[in-house]
């Protein structure tokens, strides 16, 4: 199932589904743990505390960049970032990535002094005629920790269809559609 | 024969309804949250059932059509891309009740109606396209009944439980060929030969069908091919009255129709303040060079020639060999090893879909949008039936072909309309 799964993200992965843009991120190990002083809310933020993964809608202003801090993230642990948005907000997303920021550093005008921060940023550019009137278009974006190299909320979407194909094989062995199809 | 046809297709679609209910809520694109949260209003609510069934259906392209059975209009001019009828006819159905919940219901409700009454128009399709080949009475019943059966089970799978257009399309394609057939035959030499007495039935029934078809799903225009070859074929024999009030009046009326629909409808509604595309006008009329279809599919999906062939499409076109291959050697049997004189436009359409799609669309399409064609079912009917009198002989050529066929939909049915189902590719 593993291989399956592997195969099956590697073809998302590489797809630009239509209102999904997806990337990985990697925290690297030497990255500080927060300290015991509470963190400054600065931007939007996503929290994985106690879950392994997240989505949060946002209210973000088309044509702009638009910047989330991540907490609670592991340190050596890879991350899906997925960003959906509707497709009757006609945008594309563009120049996505993320940031490391060492504590003590200014980062739009905001510093923090006591913890290191991890902020995810993309481009929303409005692209349909006659110009999309909203300013603001929500948007999902998702962090998903990856186990085995599957961002682990297809998991169960893939023990699903590979139940549903186990069972298939076994019932087609039985009632022999072709055969069916073929003499009835 | 109705009552197995509605049974085989009762319990299908049951089967599929089951798969979608039992899937996961957590969908791969999460937007139809947001999609329902903008579309819907705050009396609507949320419920268990909706959540595991309706909210489900709401994938891929099915946020353009909702969007507009909803609205009643386009919004932008990329939405012109998808068929208007679709919306229109589902909001005439709903009655003045345009609650999201309801309007999704009754297309969805409309979705499997249209698909039953094509698989019913196929049957009478092969009944008649059959009549005067060489099968036996109970080879054409017979064909005609696998033909519906394997349209059931049909390879567009899980958009079909949803609320694509391409069921409305099957529908028109069906009658208006249907309607074509009934109203000519052929010599012994393959000449068409139309009967007056049925004229309307070709010049006013046939051609509305193509009309309202390509209106709802742009490749129907292909079907425009049965008038071009009817009026080769009446021309070559100098019947310039049956050639004139048939195929030509025919072809001349969707031929307007096609340059309404895809030039002057968006020149108006856009031109000339929009520039871009407006500014290659010809002349004093009111279009352009460029079809508004082709504009909008080149700029905002990437549509055009070989523009689809890269890398990581690789499994798109995987996904889409089975019914590549079989369409092609469904227009090559009926060319050579079975060749039938009324089959020959429809062996020339299907081609042509291929080179297109192939070529020049995004071609895992392929799977929901070839089902406004006949053809591969007929052939894939007729192996069956051929095999199924021949059993001692082992699988060959052909009859392997359709095996592999049939067991790549046994898994393809099932897996596609789970990914279908969780907003999965392929879309």
């Amino acid at each position: 199932m593993n291989i399956l799964g592997i195969i099956l993200f590697a073809y998302y992965a590489s797809l630009a589904c239509a209102n999904t843009e997806s990337f990985i991120i990697h925290i690297p190990s030497e990255f500080p743990l927060a300290s015991n002083e509470v963190p400054e809310v600065t931007h939007p933020t996503i929290s994985l505390k106690g879950i392994n993964h997240q989505t949060k809608t946002f209210s973000v202003p088309v044509d702009s960049t638009y910047y989330i801090e991540l907490k609670d993230v592991s340190v050596g642990e890879n991350y899906q970032i997925k960003i959906c948005w509707t497709a009757l907000n006609p945008v594309f997303i563009d120049e996505t990535g993320y940031k490391i920021v060492p504590h003590m550093t200014k980062f739009q005008d905001t510093v923090d002094e006591h913890n290191a921060r991890i902020f995810i940023y993309f481009d929303v550019i409005g692209e349909s005629y006659p110009p999309l009137k909203a300013v603001d278009i929500p948007i999902n974006v998702s962090v998903v920790n990856m186990k085995l190299g599957i961002p682990v909320d297809l998991y169960g979407t893939l023990v699903y269809i590979s139940l549903v194909v186990i069972g298939i094989y076994f019932a087609s062995r039985r009632y022999r559609v072709y055969e069916k199809l073929k003499n009835n | 024969m109705c009552g197995e046809i509605a049974g085989t297709f009762f319990f299908f679609k049951i089967f599929q309804y089951v798969l979608v209910w039992l899937a996961p809520t957590t969908q791969f694109d999460t937007s139809t949250a947001l999609l329902i949260h903008q579309l819907s209003s705050s009396l609507d609510g949320q419920s268990w059932v909706k959540k595991r069934l309706w909210d489900k259906l709401l994938s891929w392209d099915a946020v353009y059509f909702i969007k507009n059975m909803v609205n009643g209009e386009y919004e932008f001019e990329h939405e012109y891309a998808f068929s208007s009828v679709w919306p229109k006819f589902v909001r005439l159905c709903c009655r003045g009740n345009f609650e999201f919940y309801h309007i999704l219901k009754t297309a969805v409700f409309l979705e499997n109606l249209l698909h039953f009454i094509s698989v019913i128009l196929l049957y009478i399709l092969t009944l008649k396209t059959f009549e005067k080949n060489i099968l036996k009475t109970h080879q054409r019943y017979e064909l005609a009944r696998k033909s519906a059966v394997l349209f059931i089970l049909t390879g567009a799978a899980g958009f079909f439980t949803g609320i694509y257009s391409e069921p409305l399309s099957s529908v028109l394609s069906f009658a208006g060929i249907l309607a074509r057939e009934y109203s000519i035959f052929h010599d012994v030499y393959g000449n068409v030969i139309c009967k007056w007495q049925r004229w309307p039935l070709y010049s006013l029934v046939s051609t509305i069908c193509f009309m309202v078809a390509f209106a709802n799903r742009s490749n129907c225009i292909l079907l425009g091919i049965f008038y071009i070859m009817d009026l080769l074929s009446l021309l070559r024999r100098r019947k310039i009255a049956q050639a004139t009030f048939f195929p030509l009046l025919s072809g001349i009326a969707l031929l307007l129709f096609v340059i309404f629909q895809h030039y002057y409808v968006p020149y108006k509604a856009f031109c000339p303040q929009r520039g871009g595309w407006c500014k290659d006008k010809i002349r004093m009329l009111p279009f352009t060079y460029k079809s508004f279809y082709s504009y909008i599919q080149s700029s905002y999906w990437n549509v055009g020639f070989l523009k689809y062939w890269t890398i990581n499409n690789v499994p798109n076109f995987i996904f889409a060999i089975p019914n590549i291959v079989i369409m092609w050697y469904s227009s090559v049997y009926f060319s050579h090893q079975y060749p039938c004189s009324n089959l020959k436009p429809l062996i020339l359409i299907t081609r042509i879909f291929l080179v297109v799609i192939v070529f020049f669309a995004h071609i895992q399409i392929i799977n929901r949008v070839s089902s406004f064609i006949p053809l591969h079912l007929w052939y894939l009917a007729d192996r069956l039936i051929k095999k199924s009198t021949k059993k001692t002989k082992p699988l060959r050529g052909d009859d392997t072909l359709v095996k592999l066929y049939i067991y790549w939909l046994i898994y393809w049915i099932p897996v596609q309309t789970i990914l279908f189902a969780c907003f999965l590719p392929p879309a």
